[in-house]
């Protein structure tokens, strides 16, 4: 069953119209609704600070939300959009790209031929987060926006100024690289 | 044609994606596949699953006051080089800088400083903006000077050069004031007109004990301007000074014998014929205090010897030579 991609339970117009008026409550319910996906999506992209950026990316969605108009995945695009930009500009303050996780941060693995215990162990968090900085750039910034921001191929694409071709080809090729991450290095499943 | 870098899922064991199959993954359609990609999928999505994280001080003054921390706030993004983002249609976002001035107060991780007040800079200017200023100025003039032409650059550098040299000493006085008065009139450089320069300010001891440092008698500049008493006949009643004689005021005054009129010899050049012994000549020993007119020289010169003083003055006393 797909996921549903309404993340207001169908009140995304009334807190709108209630923000655009300045309502604290809404400004609660779009900071609590939204936050922890743009915090997960910031972390995976390796942001030093990734609540402190969401922060960020929340006062300045807040301050101009009376300029927005569209529907909630309008909305979701603006908001990561802003955070994609948010992340540049870290980036660009700390003159370096994300460090990948040291090894001696990824937790044990069993070993390739303890199948059983292989099974039975999912991938942690921090395992997750080693194979998305792994990724290219381009690579990442798709499937993270896919997954986490549940963005369409064309808001994808009109969130990193990029054609819904060239997105889908990221996307493909990242879903690859991931396969073949997990297959070559044993990363258990 | 296959993309570059598609071969290998060919000898993996990760079936080949087409479209639909990663659609489904991305959708959750999927859900019922067992799978790496899905396994990550779910990961993925639950990174983004967890609670709210704790606000900064400023989104958490805006979720507790509404729009009224929001108007302040876009007040003073609208400082200068605070460019708020702004929301298209699409739901892109045009944005500029970040940087907020409530955000600058809060100071949180990695933030710069607050951006200076204009009304600030008259006060933080005397700090750095003098050294600035220095050497603004100190480039403007290199950049001057690199960009004149041949005979500028020469005639600058020995303006330069001979400043230097006056500015040093190393000039006697007349000769500076010569070196002077060509630099004053070829290059713009002019120098402090002083009456008592300080490389003709008399020097201790330097025109004698009896010298007087500020009756300027001593000041080779200023010979002719005063008349000895000698001279005039004031002091013996006979003008004019006997070619032996050196006045007292004469250089050197301390190192002749006090009742012993001090004279200098003459130069010793071979063709001088005078005796070093003669009568009355400054040489003897024995010659008296006032040996009266001059004695007529025997001399092999058979004109007229011109006799010059050394110094233009009368008064200065100085040397008497009898040169051919």
């Amino acid at each position: 069953m797909p996921r549903r991609r309404d993340r207001f339970d169908g009140d995304f117009d009334e807190v709108i119209a209630d923000a655009r008026a300045g309502s604290a409550r809404a400004f609660e319910r779009i900071f609590t609704t939204l936050s922890p996906v743009v915090t997960g999506y910031l972390r995976l992209q390796g942001a030093a600070e990734p609540e402190d950026l969401t922060s960020e990316v929340f006062v300045a969605v807040l301050r101009n939300v009376g300029s927005f108009d569209g529907d909630e995945a309008g909305f979701r695009s603006w908001v990561f959009t802003i955070a994609h930009r948010r992340l540049l500009d870290e980036r660009r303050r700390a003159y370096r790209k994300p460090a990948p996780a040291p090894l001696s941060e990824t937790p044990d693995r069993p070993a390739p031929d303890d199948v059983e215990r292989a099974v039975e162990n999912l991938l942690s968090a921090a395992e997750v987060r080693a194979l998305c900085v792994r990724l290219s750039p381009d690579q990442r910034d798709v499937l993270l926006m896919r997954l986490l921001g549940r963005l369409t191929i064309d808001e994808v694409a009109a969130a990193l100024d990029r054609t819904p071709g060239s997105v889908k080809a990221l996307q493909r090729r990242g879903l690859r690289a991931i396969s073949r991450m997990i297959e070559r290095e044993g990363v258990p499943l | 044609m296959t993309p570059r870098g598609d071969h290998e899922p060919a000898m993996s064991a990760t079936p080949l994606l087409d479209d639909d199959a990663i659609e489904a993954i991305m959708t959750d359609a999927a859900a019922d596949l067992a799978g790496p990609l899905v396994a990550f999928v779910d990961l993925v999505q639950a990174e983004g699953a967890g609670a709210p994280p704790p606000p900064s001080p400023i989104l958490a003054r805006l979720l507790a006051e509404g729009a009224a921390a929001a108007d302040e706030g876009d007040a003073a993004a609208a400082l200068p080089g605070h460019d708020a983002p702004t929301a298209r249609p699409g739901g892109a976002a045009v944005y500029g800088r970040r940087d907020d001035a409530a955000d600058a107060t809060a100071q949180p991780k990695g933030a710069t400083a607050p951006a200076p007040v204009i009304a600030d800079l008259p006060a933080r200017l005397p700090a750095g903006a003098a050294a600035r200023g220095g050497r603004r100025r100190r480039r403007n003039m290199v950049a001057r000077v690199a960009g004149a032409g041949l005979a500028a650059k020469v005639a600058l550098g020995a303006g330069a050069a001979a400043a230097g040299v006056l500015g040093a000493g190393v000039l006697p006085g007349p000769a500076g004031r010569v070196a002077r008065d060509a630099i004053e009139a070829v290059t713009p450089i002019q120098f402090p007109r002083d009456d008592h320069p300080a490389d003709d300010r008399p020097v201790e001891g330097r025109g004698g004990a009896d010298s007087d440092p500020g009756s300027g008698a001593d000041e080779p500049g200023e010979h002719g301007d005063r008349v000895s008493p000698d001279a005039t006949g004031e002091s013996d009643g006979q003008p004019g000074v006997d070619g032996p004689q050196v006045a007292e005021t004469a250089p050197g005054a301390d190192e002749r014998s006090g009742d012993t009129p001090a004279t200098t010899d003459p130069p010793r050049t071979p063709s001088s014929t005078v005796p070093p012994s003669a009568p009355g000549q400054p040489s003897d020993p024995g010659a008296p205090a006032d040996p009266g007119p001059p004695p007529s020289i025997p001399s092999t010169i058979p004109a007229p010897p011109t006799t010059k003083t050394a110094g233009d003055a009368p008064d200065r006393g100085g040397t008497t030579q009898t040169t051919p």
